[in-house]
């Protein structure tokens, strides 16, 4: 009876079996000894002891994508190799996700002619056993793909040449690659690409590279030269993000790379993701990456200048102030970035804006810069396109020379006349007015037409006696006495960058 | 008899108006010019104040003492430590005056003077004077710690 019944359990397995497939003929636990099989046509087989390993063969007759799957065995952490012949057996790739039960797969694996294994084995994680009762099946089947990436192009000697204005598709695979033994990215799996540039002329070759967002994926994207130094990069450090390096420009002749990859061994071989690279023309009104530091800034040529900014992207820009202009407006025609710096020719800050929305310019009503400054364009979780223009201004009686934002830099006037801006939030204007004895002044207010100003006076050491505010064209007044010396301190409440402020110093009698 | 008798009344007037220019020096007979008495040129009054019983430096704050002369706001004195003299000068007219006081107090971390608490106030914090014709007047304010104060008032002469 119990006989029976085993025939019975044993003939209903081979029905299944043959439902999906064969089933593997020990011994296969060699290269010599490996089992062929035929792409599309499954196979069951058992991982049966904790030594056990299971060697297929197969043949590509022509270049064809592939994809591998392999079903979970239940308490068992298994994982696959895929292996090529050649005149040493060439590991692809190695497919193993560290968890028990779980499936392995592999998607769209360009293969070329010829003679391919796939090793079934353990897990590098988890104890080694063996499991009687629950087959794996495995399954290796074409697909079709176009302009996908050839594996293996985990290293960058390997990289798969692209040409400008084209695209490739690609996987980020479940792999690790176990040769990848650099510490920042140790068994990361990488996909290399390269281009090559030819300059006909001085003038660099532009470049946009952008990879598509996959789902589940923090991906990041990297461009390097033939010396292997880092251009530029590009990482939103979130999954379900595109990544693009924009308008870089290269000025180089020769061979340059792509790194794609991504955070945390994020895999998903459902969804490819496409590597566009793509050539514009070089204007030279526009920005040229990389100009993240002050050394590699661009110069406004034509007082104008567009650019990009991705997230937490910083551009320089060198202003040659060859009319020595000092008093211009900066004009932006797109949205303000979140903040502009300025600083002079020895890298010293001199002003910086924290911008706000609505603000379109900034007037630099005397910039005490002779002859160029850098600008600093910066942008925090923003992503959008600026256009600038600097415009010379004139502006007549302006006391107003910045940077006299500190009592050190206090500007002093002779005149009892002061005419300044109040050129961004939190703007402080310091003037200084020395007098020979000690006088009583009146000091009459003229605010800003659409703007808010306090305006204080104070002690021969700068401590503050009096403060009064004045607001959208109003006039106020107050007496205060002059000891000698003081420091007239306008400070902005809010911004007018059009209308500036007067302040008038009155003597009046004791 | 009659004549020796007046001869002593004139006398004893004479006398008695020399007298009087000696006490030229109390204000009260401004009418009179005394050449020991200081000629105002642009101000007539000088108020002084400063602390007394200031030992300790670190206690010694920098401060200024806001004016008001008739209840208005007239100025502030120069700024000082409170055991140094801080000043102010100005013009008066002719008459009885109150002068009120208010002091202020550096503080370093807001980078601007002010008001101290009315514990620390000069009591009193005001003074009653008089403003004669060519004299100048100086009222002086010394105070303590705590705000007790005294006033001194002086005609400066040369």
């Amino acid at each position: 009876m119990k006989r029976l019944f085993f025939l019975i359990i044993v003939s209903l397995f081979f029905v299944q079996c043959g439902k999906n497939g064969r089933v593997e003929v020990e011994p296969n636990d060699s290269y010599l000894k490996s089992e062929f099989i035929k792409i599309g046509v499954p196979i069951l087989g058992f991982i049966n002891s904790k030594k056990d390993i299971d060697v297929y063969r197969f043949k590509v007759n022509r270049k064809k994508a592939i994809q591998v799957n392999l079903s979970g065995v239940k308490g068992v952490n298994i994982a696959f190799k895929l292996i090529k012949e050649e005149n040493v057996k060439k590991i692809l790739k190695i497919v193993d996700d560290h968890r028990k039960s779980s499936p392995e797969e592999l998607g769209s694996f360009v293969l070329s002619k010829g003679v391919y294994y796939v090793v079934i084995l353990h897990g590098s994680r988890d104890v080694k056993k063996g499991n009687i009762e629950s087959p794996y099946n495995l399954k290796i089947s074409e697909v079709e793909v176009s302009n996908f990436e050839l594996e293996p192009n985990d290293i960058k000697e390997n990289a798969n040449l692209i040409k400008i204005n084209n695209f490739v598709t690609g996987m980020f695979s479940p792999g690790y690659n176990k040769e990848n033994l650099n510490l920042s990215s140790k068994y990361r799996e990488e996909d290399w690409f390269c281009f090559d540039v030819n300059l006909i002329d001085d003038n660099p070759q532009i470049v946009t590279i952008s990879l598509s967002k996959v789902l589940g994926i923090n991906s990041f994207l990297e461009l390097y030269d033939s010396d292997g130094k880092l251009i530029s990069k590009s990482d939103k450090q979130n999954q379900n993000n595109d990544e693009s390096i924009d308008k870089v420009g290269l000025k180089k002749s020769g061979r340059y790379y792509i790194l794609v990859s991504s955070h945390g061994y994020n895999s998903n071989i459902h969804e490819k993701y496409t590597l566009n690279l793509v050539s514009s023309e070089f204007d030279i009104n526009g920005e040229l990456e990389p100009n993240d530091t002050s050394l590699s800034a661009n110069n406004i040529v034509y007082n104008h200048i567009s650019g990009m900014l991705a997230d937490n992207d910083v551009d320089y820009f060198i202003y040659k102030n060859n009319q020595q202009i000092k008093s211009f407006k900066v004009v932006f025609k797109s949205e303000m970035p979140s903040s502009f710096t300025i600083f002079d020719s020895e890298n010293n800050e001199l002003s910086k804006f924290e911008t706000s929305v609505e603000q379109k310019e900034i007037i630099f009503p005397n910039l005490n810069v002779d002859k160029f400054s850098i600008f600093k364009v910066n942008s925090e979780n923003m992503n959008f396109s600026y256009s600038l223009s600097i415009n010379p201004v004139e502006i007549p009686d302006l006391n107003d020379i910045e940077p006299n934002n500190n009592k050190k830099n206090g500007y002093e006037i002779n005149s009892n006349k002061i005419k300044g801006f109040t050129s961004y939030f939190g703007d402080k204007d310091y003037y200084i007015k020395n007098i020979k004895t000690r006088e009583k002044h009146k000091i009459l207010i003229f605010a800003p037409l659409n703007g808010e100003i306090k305006v204080s006076i104070t002690d021969p050491l700068g401590y503050v006696i009096k403060s009064i505010r004045a607001k959208n064209g109003e006039t106020k007044s107050f007496f205060e006495m002059i000891d000698l010396k003081t420091y007239i301190v306008i400070e902005s409440i809010s911004e007018d960058l059009e209308n500036p402020y007067i302040v008038l110093l009155e003597q009046e009698k004791l | 008899m009659i004549k020796v008798f007046l001869s002593f009344v004139l006398m004893f007037a004479f006398v008695s108006c020399n007298k009087t220019q000696i006490r030229e020096s109390r204000p009260d007979e401004s009418f009179t010019i005394d050449e020991n008495y200081k000629i105002p040129k642009n101000h007539n009054f000088e108020f002084v104040g400063y602390n007394t019983n200031i030992e300790n430096p670190s206690n010694d704050r920098r401060c200024y003492y806001k004016i008001f002369i008739d209840k208005v706001e007239m100025g502030r004195t120069t700024t000082g430590l409170e055991s140094q003299e801080k000043r102010y000068e100005t013009r008066l007219t002719e008459n009885r005056h109150l002068v009120t006081i208010e002091k202020w107090i550096l503080d370093k971390e807001k980078g601007e003077y002010v008001k101290v608490n009315n514990i620390q106030q000069p009591k009193p914090s005001y003074f009653y004077f008089k403003i004669y014709k060519s004299r100048i007047v100086k009222v002086e304010l010394l105070s303590e710690i705590y705000g007790k104060a005294e006033y001194k008032v002086e005609y400066l002469k040369e």
